[in-house]
Order: C-alpha cells, then sequence, then structure tokens
C-alpha cells in the first residue's frame, strides 16, 4: 500500500504555517498603518474598507497589530524551539552513547524541570529576569531543553541496538562518529516533527507570557497582549478580543496539523521499508 | 469426501498475484508438509484457508472444508469456524500470545467464544488442554513472558487445539525454536492430531523437517505447487526438477581446496574467559551478576573455519563480542594475533578481525549508500585514501562477493536478502582481516541463497586464507563448512574437535542430543523405508 504523498493534514497545517511566516516576514517591511499613531478620536471602531480589523483602544490599527505580533510569535518560538534542541539534542544524543552517570545527570535535571509546569516557571523566570521579548525566548526556551533531550536520548537508545552500530563498533569507529554518521540522520524525521509541536506551544506560551505582562513590552505588538488589553473591554467591544484569538487559534491549530503531517509522513517505523 | 479440498485458489494483492491456481486435497488423519522458499505463498495458503487474506487481496477459486466452500462467506460464518473447527499455531509464539492475559485466560477464552461455557468450565478446560500439551506442572495463573520459548508454543498450541478442531495449521510452528525443544515440539503436534483423528498443515522452509513429519509433502513455487505426494515417494524420486533443486541445496555442502594449517600459530585466541552481566538491580541495592561465560578458551588458526553451534542462551553471542573487544570481560584473556586484545587497545588492531551479522538489513544503515557502507572499516587503515582510491577498494571487495561495481551507489533496500549478506561480507572484507566472525550468517536465508553463500564464504576462505569463527544453531550448516567445531551450553564450551569426527562420534551427551534433533533429509528417508 502506498502513502499518498501529501495528506490533507499537512497541506492545511503547511498552508496554514507559511502565510503565519509570511504575515510575520511581511510585518517586517510593511504594515497597513504606523501602530505608534494613535488614532483617538476612532477609537474601537469596528471594521472597515479603511481599517479592514478595526481600531483598537488607542486607535491602532488591529490588522497592522496581528502582523506584528506574528512577527513576534513567530521569532520568540523559533529562537525557543532553536535553542532547545541546540542543547537538548546535543545532550540526550550524549547521554545516549554515554548511559552511566552522565545519562543519570541528564535525566534526572530533565525531571526537576519537568516537576514544574510550565507557564508558572516561565513567569517566574521572567518575573525573576525581567519582562521582555529576549527573557521570553529564554523561560519558554527552557522547556524546549528536556523535551528534545528525553525525545533524542530514547531514539538515539534504539537505535544504538541496531546491528548497523554494533557493525560501525566493529570497525572500531568511535561514539562521537557514530553519533554523528548513524545515530543523527536516524533522528531528524522525529526532531523536526518535534520540533514543529514545540513552535506550536512556543506560541502558545508566549501570548500566555504577554498576557500577564511578561513578554513584548510596548510598542512591540503582541497578541498575548492585544487579548489581555481587549478583556476589559469584551463587553463594549466582543471584536477587540475576537481578531487575536482567532489569530492564535489558527497559528497553533495549522503548527499541530504540520507537525502531525510530517509525523505521518516521515514516521521512523515506516522508513527502513523505503 | 476429504476434509479440505481447495480447488484452483488464486489471490492477487492489488496487481500482483500472490497464489496462482493452487489445488490440494486433505484427508482426515493426515499431516501434509508445504515446503517452499520465502515469497513462495506457503503463509498465504494458510491464511486464505482461515479466510484472513490481507487487506486488499481478492480471492477467486474454492476452499472447500468438510464439504462447504469458504470462499465468500461472511466474515461472522468464518469465525465461528477459526478456533473451533480449523486451529492455528503461528511462527513466534511471544507475539502470537496476549501478553497480559495469562495462559489459563487466553486458553479458556477460546471456549467462552465458541461453546459459550462458564467460567468454571472453561477453567477446566484450559486445565485439560494444557496437560495435554505438556504444561501439567504449569500454573494457569502464568504470563507468556515467565514460560521458555517451547512452553509458550505449547500454549499457543493449547489455544489452537482446545476445541478439538478437525485441521490444524501450524505455520513455520519450530523456526523461531532451538532444535532440540524442535522436535518435541513436532512431535506433539503429531501426537495430537492422531489423537484427535484431525488433520494438520505443516508449513516450513525446512526440507528435512517436513520429511521427518509429514506423511504427505506439496511443493510450493510462485504461488503454485509444483509437485505433491507421499512424502517417501516425493523425496526418493525427485522426480520435478524444483524438488530436486531444493534438495540438492539443503544437503549441499561446499567445496574447499585448502586445508588450514594445524600447526601454525592461532590468530585468535581465548584463554578462560569470563563475562558476567550485572544483575537486575533493586532500589538502592546491587543486583548479583549473572555469569554468561564461565572461563572459554579457544584458538583459531589461520585460514581456519571454526564452527560455534549451541542454542539460544548458550553464550554464543557474548563470546563473539568478547572475542570481537566490543564488551570488557571480567576474567581471562583475548589474545589477536598473539597480543592482548581489549576495548582499550588501539582501533587499527580491530582490522584484523571482521564482523557479518544475522540480519543483513539490520547491520546496514538503510540510510547509507553501499559504497559508504561497504567502505566504512576503511578508516582502520593507516593510511588515508583519496576517494578514487576508496571506491576502487569497495568495487574490488564487491567484485570479490560477485557484486557488480555499479551496486556501490544504491541502497541497501534495493537489494535481495542473499545480496544484503554479499555486501555486508564485502564490508568484512575491506580491510583485508585474518579472522571474520560470521554471527548466524546464513540463518535467515533461503536454502537457495544459502547454498549460494556458503559457496562464496568456502571459496574466499580458499582464496584468501581467511579464518572464519561461524556462530550457528544449524548444525546441518556447521557440519558443511567448517574444519573444527566447538558446541557451547550454559557459558561453557563442552566439546570440541574436528567436524567430522564430533559428527562421527559426539563425546558429549549433549552434542549427541543436537544431533539426534537436527533434521536431516538422509536420515529421514532411511527412516521411512
Amino acid at each position: 500500500m502506498s502513502r499518498s504523498r501529501l495528506s490533507a493534514t499537512l497541506i492545511v497545517g503547511g498552508v496554514i504555517s507559511v502565510l503565519f511566516v509570511v504575515a510575520a516576514l511581511l510585518s517586517l517591511v510593511w504594515t497597513p498603518y504606523d501602530v505608534t499613531a494613535f488614532d483617538i478620536g476612532h477609537r474601537l471602531q469596528g471594521p472597515s474598507a479603511a481599517h479592514w480589523l478595526g481600531l483598537d483602544h488607542f486607535g491602532r490599527d488591529i490588522a497592522s497589530m496581528i502582523l506584528l505580533g506574528a512577527r513576534n510569535a513567530l521569532s520568540v518560538s523559533l529562537v525557543a524551539v532553536l535553542l532547545g534542541a541546540g542543547v537538548g539534542a546535543p545532550l540526550g544524543l550524549l547521554a545516549a552513547a554515554r548511559r552511566g552517570w552522565i545519562d543519570e545527570l541528564v535525566m534526572r535535571a530533565s525531571d526537576v524541570v519537568f516537576a514544574f509546569p510550565a507557564l508558572i516557571l516561565a513567569i517566574l523566570i521572567t518575573a525573576v529576569l525581567g519582562p521582555g521579548a529576549i527573557n521570553a525566548v529564554i523561560a519558554i526556551g527552557v522547556f524546549n531543553v528536556p523535551v528534545f533531550a528525553r525525545l533524542t536520548r530514547g531514539s538515539a537508545l534504539s537505535l544504538w541496538t541496531r546491528d548497523y552500530v554494533l557493525a560501525a563498533r566493529a570497525a572500531g569507529k568511535g561514539a562521537t562518529r557514530i553519533s554523528l554518521e548513524h545515530i543523527v540522520p536516524g533522528l531528524l524525521s522525529v526532531l523536526i516533527v518535534q520540533a514543529t509541536l514545540q513552535f506550536s506551544l512556543g506560541v502558545i506560551a508566549e501570548a500566555g507570557l504577554s498576557y500577564v505582562g511578561l513578554g513584548a513590552q510596548p510598542p512591540a505588538a503582541s497578541w498575548g497582549k492585544m487579548l489581555a488589553d481587549a478583556q476589559t473591554l469584551v463587553a463594549v467591544a466582543p471584536l477587540q478580543a475576537i481578531f487575536p484569538g482567532l489569530a492564535i487559534v489558527i497559528t497553533v491549530l495549522g503548527l499541530n496539523l504540520l507537525g502531525d503531517g510530517l509525523r505521518d509522513r516521515l514516521d521512523p517505523r515506516l522508513d527502513e521499508d523505503r | 469426501m476429504a476434509l479440505l479440498e481447495i480447488q484452483d485458489l488464486k489471490l492477487t494483492i492489488g496487481d500482483a498475484p500472490i497464489l496462482r491456481g493452487l489445488s490440494l486435497n486433505l484427508e482426515a488423519g493426515q499431516v501434509l508438509g508445504v515446503v517452499g522458499e520465502s515469497g513462495s505463498g506457503k503463509s498465504m495458503t494458510a491464511l486464505s484457508i482461515l479466510g484472513l487474506p490481507p487487506r486488499g487481496a481478492a480471492m477467486e477459486g474454492a476452499v472447500r472444508f468438510e464439504g462447504r466452500d469458504l470462499v465468500g462467506l461472511p466474515d461472522g460464518e468464518l469465525s465461528r469456524l477459526r478456533g473451533d473447527r480449523i486451529g492455528m499455531v503461528f511462527q513466534e509464539p511471544m507475539t502470537a500470545l496476549n501478553p497480559v492475559m495469562t495462559i489459563g485466560a487466553q486458553v479458556a477464552e477460546v471456549a467462552r467464544l465458541h461453546r459459550g461455557a462458564s467460567r468454571a468450565e472453561a477453567r477446566a478446560a484450559a486445565r485439560r488442554t494444557l496437560d495435554r500439551v505438556g504444561l501439567a506442572d504449569i500454573p494457569l495463573t502464568r504470563y507468556p513472558h515467565e514460560l521458555s520459548g517451547g512452553q509458550r508454543q505449547r500454549v499457543a498450541i493449547a489455544i489452537a487445539v482446545a476445541l478439538s478442531p478437525r485441521l490444524l495449521i501450524a505455520d513455520e510452528p519450530t523456526t523461531a525454536l532451538d532444535v532440540t525443544t524442535q522436535a518435541e515440539i513436532l512431535e506433539l503436534l503429531r501426537h495430537l492430531v492422531r489423537e484427535d483423528g484431525a488433520a494438520l498443515i505443516l508449513i516450513s522452509h525446512d526440507l528435512a523437517l517436513v520429511a521427518e513429519a509429514a506423511d504427505h509433502v506439496a511443493v510450493m513455487k510462485d504461488g503454485k505447487i509444483v509437485e505433491q505426494g507421499d512424502t517417501g515417494a516425493v523425496f526418493k524420486a525427485l522426480a520435478h526438477p524444483y524438488t530436486r533443486a531444493l534438495a540438492a541445496d539443503a544437503e549441499r555442502m561446499p567445496i574447499r581446496t585448502r586445508a588450514p594449517d594445524i600447526q601454525a600459530a592461532p590468530i585468535l585466541e581465548a584463554r578462560g574467559v569470563v563475562r558476567d552481566y550485572p544483575g537486575r538491580r533493586g532500589f538502592l541495592r546491587a543486583g548479583r551478576p549473572v555469569r554468561a561465560l564461565q572461563g572459554v578458551s579457544l584458538e583459531i588458526r589461520p585460514g581456519e573455519i571454526v564452527g560455534l553451534v549451541g542454542e539460544s542462551g548458550s553464550g554464543k553471542s557474548t563470546l563473539l563480542r568478547a572475542l570481537l573487544a566490543l564488551d570488557s570481560i571480567q576474567g581471562g584473556e583475548v589474545l589477536l594475533a598473539g597480543a592482548p586484545f581489549t576495548p582499550a587497545s588501539p582501533r587499527r588492531r580491530r582490522r584484523a578481525i571482521q564482523l557479518v551479522f544475522q540480519d543483513p538489513s539490520g547491520s546496514l544503515d538503510p540510510r547509507w549508500t553501499v559504497e559508504r557502507l561497504v567502505a566504512e572499516p576503511l578508516h582502520l587503515l593507516e593510511a588515508k585514501l583519496s576517494p578514487p582510491a576508496r571506491r576502487a577498494k569497495v568495487e574490488a571487495a564487491l567484485a570479490k562477493v560477485g557484486l557488480p561495481a555499479q551496486a556501490a551507489d544504491r541502497y541497501p533496500h534495493q537489494f535481495s536478502g542473499g545480496q544484503r549478506q554479499r555486501i555486508a561480507i564485502a564490508r568484512a572484507l575491506i580491510v583485508e582481516p585474518e579472522v571474520i566472525a560470521l554471527d548466524e550468517a546464513v540463518s535467515a536465508l533461503d536454502v537457495t541463497v544459502r547454498a549460494e553463500v556458503l559457496d562464496l564464504l568456502a571459496r574466499l576462505s580458499d582464496d584468501l586464507g581467511v579464518a572464519y569463527l561461524f556462530v550457528t544453531h544449524d548444525m546441518g550448516v556447521a557440519r558443511g563448512l567448517t574444519d573444527r567445531v566447538l558446541v557451547m551450553r550454559e557459558g561453557q564450551i563442552v566439546e570440541t574437535g574436528p567436524t567430522a569426527e564430533v559428527f562421527a562420534a559426539p563425546k558429549h551427551p549433549y552434542t549427541a542430543q543436537l544431533i539426534a534433533a537436527t533434521p536431516n533429509l538422509a536420515r529421514a528417508l532411511a527412516a521411512r523405508r
């Protein structure tokens, strides 16, 4: 039975994710309006031809804010994932290759981090370090480290039992070389899938942090901050909350679909037959 | 009326024909052996009789069981037959049994399901059935993982025969088992069907096994039965060329032209090697270590082919890993070319000893090209090779094992099992080792392919003077290829000597038991006379 190369999940997830990235990149060069320009006279105005998504409580263009928010969400969660994978994956590889006390150390440290609810500790970290996008990256990245460390270690351990790894050992190759030549290529697909899923979790976490005021600070726009601002006005101007909320939901959904689609596509269990 | 009558059965999956017009008859009380190589359609025949073809398969023809055509019968009707009138035993008992259910519950389930028996009745029936298959000492409350491989297969058989089916189908029921256990299981199957007056279809790749156990035999090839009839008649006449080829390949002994120099200094030597595995650790408590090798000594001389035989758990693989210095040992020493060889030895010394595994698809990284795979041990050489020189070496190694130069650019999955094993042998040869350790290197191969690979190994040994340590559970292979044989049991070598002598007059009772339990075509035919 042949698996279709592109599933609906993968296409829908991919399209949403691409739109998300395009929106973020677009905001670097162009937004419909300048978000530092306040149009207090028209504050809380609903959608119109001039302002597609309306104006917020300071009279800023919501469409422009959403674009800027995409940039913020993308950069924070992308760097957080790279941080997590960049630190976690090598730790996991090391733990699987060396076993013994290094393995214990890495895994018990992961347990400690896992023992704290992610968002609460992220709030703690940013509260200590001070609010801001960079500290949000660190806070979210810290939680990605054990996720990647564990995943890498687990998958690497099963690859270490393969005969071709034993063959490489019999050929006199050292642990580092085997890790790079045989283990890492075998792990790439699982890591890519996990990175996509952590990316979507990062978007939620970033929104959560900025919702409580610990993420990106004005004038930078953040979906979480927009939600928080709109909350008090929800009875008066419900659309204020709906647009950033939708942006979060659609983005996270898209990234999750992409992750699931990639998982089906790159399933390591089916890998050997190809 | 025949118990089972298959007429012109065709099975296609997608566009691929799997069975192409298969016909056979089976009477009650008969034992029918179905032999053939992998891909010949043996297992598909069994699954078709049960009405369990794979998804997307289309069936044509007739399968009449007790006069009733099963093809096209609704699944509910078939379910009522399966497990009741027709029982099935699979190859791997560990996966065929449910690991989280007690064996008693699994046997009782059949009676509950088909006979609507009460809990107590079903339990009593389960006890009776387990007694019948020789598990009288085993409580019903055991789980599959608490049993040995042979006991698990007995449980699987108990499930199949719990309701005394008219037809029992056993698909490679002993392939996953040790040879001494195999003989017991085959005897049990024959005994059970005789007692119930039922029929048995015994599917196997092993000609000798079928010759010993079956009254009638059907030889399959490419989804068809090429020959069938009384076992003695078929194997004695060997009228069909394919049957003849199979029998020849199964019995073939590679011809060797070069005798090893038994005076020469050993290339590989073990002296009193002891290997302990750490025991199961408790909380804050170190476990008692398990001793897997209890002072093993052996010598391999240049150009010699030494067989290491023994059943699973005898310590063969542990010994191999110790000899290759992949694991550290707790006592004794390993000498390679006269000097101690340990995991801490310089890597370049590994050049002298290379390794070939049982399963070539597992020992070749699926993401690497053949060129990269075969060249992997080259970094053991002192001099770093330029890419063209590397390529030339790879092509030379591939040529030695009879593969074309273009093979270097392809991936392992583009080759057949036999070709993959050739690639693995080429990888071992590329650094011109003095010794190659072969771990069950032909066990996963079909008889024809196996005969070819054995010939290749014998030729390479003659041409290159390389010594082999040939680890196998298959006494037939050991007899055919090796100069000297070591018999291993429970971490010790119990017998050693020239192969011909050991097989002709085994000194240790365990060796004699192993030889007697190994199916042998000539012996089976002689016994039928």
